[in-house]
């Protein structure tokens, strides 16, 4: 078994960005996969840093605009330095840390999120990041889905748009 | 089976401008069958063609050739439209073009431990890196190490290091 024939790395985001990651349009479609796994990784300079706070959306389309609970990520705040991961049992996330580049990881099982019986079941998901105020950060958000529903290799994993 | 459970994700160089050539900042697979490394690279510009290449060591400080025969790659990993999250594979030994121009790009590479050289002196390679030459106008750059298959498999929190 190797990862890149059996996830598919998404990345909607422009990397290096800054000032929050509030995209509606920017959600990835689980409709044919079982899980995804975002990271985060966050840059910030020297300066105070007020927590960006990170929320789940899902929606029907790219377009996500609905909580999507959590109560639990993984954390490592300085990764530049270690590189052990540290479980966080919370429903909420504040981050960033001063000059440092931190990774924030969520995991997403596909019956986390809301379906009914209209036809109308929330397929799309995306990670959503407030403004870190004070310092300057740069992140990039990269979303991995797996367990796809058809396993087909590197090159012709389902699309996950 | 989650994946932050059974691999180790690790960023060794800062996520920036610039060249991925940092001698020291490999990682140690000694603990792991498998690394797959993605490369992240943004560009603006029309020209900007740079050379990756996989190096190996008996420490952190990787300076040997290693040999890959192919790397799967996506060179609008950013856009917007749905071919922009298919990987393409390409058979070859090199790579001397990385960064598309005026796009974001993903690189991919697949490392098996038993690629790396070993000898009876008991200086056997464990560590690897991704080396990569200064791509002109590089505006961002991200390289993402992700040990699989750990030799012993304990959670999320408690993965192997890969830093010694």
């Amino acid at each position: 078994m190797r990862l890149t024939e059996n996830t598919k790395v998404v990345m909607k985001d422009a990397m290096g960005g800054t000032g929050g990651l509030q995209t509606a349009g920017n959600g990835v479609n689980m409709a044919k996969y079982a899980k995804c796994r975002a990271i985060l990784l966050i840059a910030c300079d020297d300066q105070a840093v007020g927590g960006g706070a990170v929320t789940l959306k899902q929606g029907t389309t790219a377009s996500c605009s609905t909580a999507l609970a959590y109560s639990e990520y993984w954390k490592n705040e300085d990764v530049l330095a270690a590189d052990a991961l540290t479980k966080v049992t919370a429903a909420s996330c504040a981050a960033g840390i001063r000059n440092k580049t931190a990774m924030y990881v969520f995991e997403i099982r596909a019956d986390m999120l809301d379906s009914d019986t209209f036809k109308s079941e929330n397929q799309y998901v995306r990670l959503d990041l407030a403004n870190i105020t004070t310092a300057t950060e740069s992140h990039s958000l990269i979303y991995e889905l797996y367990e796809p529903r058809y396993v087909r290799g590197a090159e012709n994993m389902p699309t996950a748009w | 089976m989650r994946l932050v459970e059974n691999t180790k994700v690790v960023m060794r160089d800062p996520m920036e401008a610039g060249a991925l050539d940092a001698s020291a900042k490999s990682v140690n697979m000694a603990n792991f069958a498998k690394c797959r490394i993605l490369l992240f690279i943004t560009t603006n510009s029309t020209a900007a063609d740079g050379t990756v290449t996989l190096l190996q060591g008996t420490t952190t400080t990787a300076l040997t050739a290693l040999g890959f025969t192919e790397y799967w790659k996506c060179e609008t990993i950013s856009g917007d439209t749905a071919g922009n999250d298919a990987l393409t594979r390409v058979e070859a030994t090199t790579l001397t073009t990385a960064g598309a121009s005026s796009a974001t790009s993903l690189y991919v590479f697949e490392v098996r431990s038993d690629m790396l050289d070993s000898d009876t002196f008991k200086s056997e390679n464990k560590y690897i890196r991704l080396n990569c030459t200064a791509v002109t106008n590089c505006t961002h750059i991200a390289c993402i190490y992700e040990l699989y298959e750990p030799r012993y498999a304990r959670g999320s929190d408690s993965m192997p290091s890969v830093n010694t």
